[in-house]
């Protein structure tokens, strides 16, 4: 993908399941894991190897 | 089932700050989602009064997959403090947590619960801050009330005048010592509030693809990795717009030099991820879109004394971060210069220090003192007087009548330096104090970007000034 491609919508990887209760998501991902695998995945990939999770701020002024 | 998705306009909204409701409620969801995930990850089917939007439910949750901590879930929430503000019918509200023990996940030390004193303290400071913004900064404050949800007070950090810290495990949640004033408040929870913004869209889409890489942030005195790198511009970009606003609204010395001295900070730092750094189309995208936000800002007139003020705090910082974290070949240095040849490209290594460092200057300090004097940087009396700005004591009136000379040759070379007087800086140098002349002379040589060179070829007994002279060439 190039900048010069015009891009009109950017697709997340990750699915929408906040609709979800944590019932239905554990129902959803024992019928078919692949449903959410990327998510998951990526998910997973996050917490190992999480960018820096805190920010400071020094308000010195 | 559905993937998340933002237009293209609503990307480049979000990258330059600011994001629609629509827009932030996509991430919220994508927040709401993750702590799903994380719970469904950790096989917890049951959580009591599940609030999937609570930010400290994520940072419990990471925290247990990360097997940083043992503990289960707490039996029950503990009744917490809420902070309200309102005015011109805008409404903020949050919790004030102070007793959660999940507080302590946000990566700073938790404040014991709060008396009812400092609880009246934080809403007081909420409740003026909240006017200044409502009033002057509208759509930030629309903004701050659709992403804060939860502020956690902190200890204070002997080293800075107030800390605070986002983590990516708990949108919408600050970690926050004790406010100095509400304006300070209010700009630090703009701030804050971008990190949380950054976080969800960073979980949505890769935006580079260097994450051990490192370099140099205008905001922190240790090496940032990319990811650091933008979430400092990110940041920053809301406290640019805010110091802009506040500076064309009341003409504040201090605003002003704020405002100069980020908008040049966020476009440097944004030119330079979009120049060296693999990022991804979106990570391109998200940081041209925060760079055309800040470029225009660079051409509004602005007081040249305060612009000055505000381009020597950033060149200070910079020598000052290369000094450092970043070390020369020495031997190469060393011999080309003893040997008369010019200054041989060196480059300099990264020295690995991982410890979290705020940025700290003895010579920001004297430029905050200076605005808040509003006096001009007019410096012909201390020049021929050096002495003139020192307090009695400086000037020796409770000892033996005599003067510290290495406090005035300081103060030359410093008054002269901030007057833009260059050419003192480099008579009036010393030598007798190296944190603040020898940057000072490095600053007004115009050769920060080889501070350690001349630092290295100082310690090596070299002549600072004939080193700088070298190097200009």
């Amino acid at each position: 993908m190039t900048d010069q491609e015009h891009i009109a919508e950017w697709r997340s990887e990750m699915v929408d399941v906040s609709g979800l209760t944590l019932t239905e998501l554990t129902q959803l991902t024992k019928g078919d894991e692949s449903v959410l695998s990327r998510s998951l995945r990526r998910l997973a990939d996050d917490l190992s190897d999480p960018d820096e999770p805190i920010a400071g701020f020094n308000s010195a002024l | 089932m559905r993937r998340h998705a933002l237009t293209d306009s609503d990307f480049t909204a979000l990258g330059a700050g600011r994001p629609s409701p629509h827009v932030i409620d996509e991430l919220r969801r994508g927040q709401r989602g993750r702590n799903l995930l994380l719970l469904r990850a950790l096989a917890v089917e049951a959580y009591p009064e599940i609030d999937l939007a609570d930010p400290l439910l994520g940072a419990w949750a990471a925290a247990r997959l990360r097997n940083r901590i043992t503990w289960p879930a707490p039996a029950e929430r503990p009744a917490v403090r809420f902070l309200t503000a309102e005015h011109d019918k805008i409404i903020i509200s949050v919790r004030l947590d102070d007793r959660d023990e999940r507080r302590g996940l946000l990566g700073l030390t938790p404040s014991p619960p709060l008396t009812d004193a400092e609880a009246d303290h934080w809403q007081r400071c909420l409740s003026d801050a909240w006017r200044l913004l409502v009033t002057r900064h509208r759509p930030a404050a629309h903004r701050l009330a659709d992403v804060l949800t939860c502020i956690v007070p902190v200890e204070s950090d002997a080293g800075a005048a107030g800390i605070s810290a986002t983590s990516a495990d708990a949108f919408g949640a600050v970690a926050m010592s004790r406010p100095a004033d509400p304006t300070g408040l209010a700009v630090a929870l703009l701030h804050e509030a971008q990190h949380s913004l950054l976080n969800a869209t960073a979980y949505l889409f890769d935006l580079h693809e260097e994450p051990r890489a490192r370099g140099y942030s205008p905001w922190r005195d240790d090496p940032r990795p990319t990811s650091g790198i933008l979430h400092g511009a990110y940041a920053y970009l809301a406290v640019t717009r805010f110091w802009r606003t506040e500076s064309r609204a009341g003409g504040d010395p201090l605003a002003t030099f704020e405002f100069c001295r980020w908008r040049e900070a966020v476009a440097t730092t944004a030119e330079r991820l979009l120049a060296t750094v693999r990022l991804t189309a979106a990570g391109r995208r998200f940081t041209g879109a925060l760079l055309d936000e800040v470029r225009p800002w660079l051409a509004e007139p602005a007081d040249p004394r305060i612009t000055r003020l505000a381009r020597v705090a950033n060149d200070d910082h910079y020598v000052r971060w290369r000094l450092r974290n970043m070390r020369p070949d020495v031997d190469a240095l060393l011999t080309a210069y003893r040997r008369g040849d010019p200054p041989p490209p060196v480059t300099s290594r990264l020295v690995t220090d991982d410890r979290r460092a705020l940025s700290h200057s003895p010579r920001l300090r004297e430029i905050h003192a200076l605005l808040r004097r509003d006096a001009p940087v007019d410096n012909s009396a201390e020049l021929s007087d050096p002495s003139a700005t020192l307090t009695p004591a400086q000037r020796g009136g409770g000892g033996g009548g005599g003067r510290d000379p290495r406090k005035i040759d300081n103060r030359t070379v410093e008054t002269a330096l901030l007057a833009g007087d260059n050419g003192t800086v480099r008579h009036a140098y010393t030598g007798k104090d190296l944190d603040l002349e020898l940057t000072a002379l490095i600053i007004a040589g115009g050769v920060g970007a080889r501070a350690e060179e001349v630092a290295a070829l100082v310690a090596a007994g070299s002549d600072a000034v004939a080193v700088v002279d070298w190097i200009v060439g």
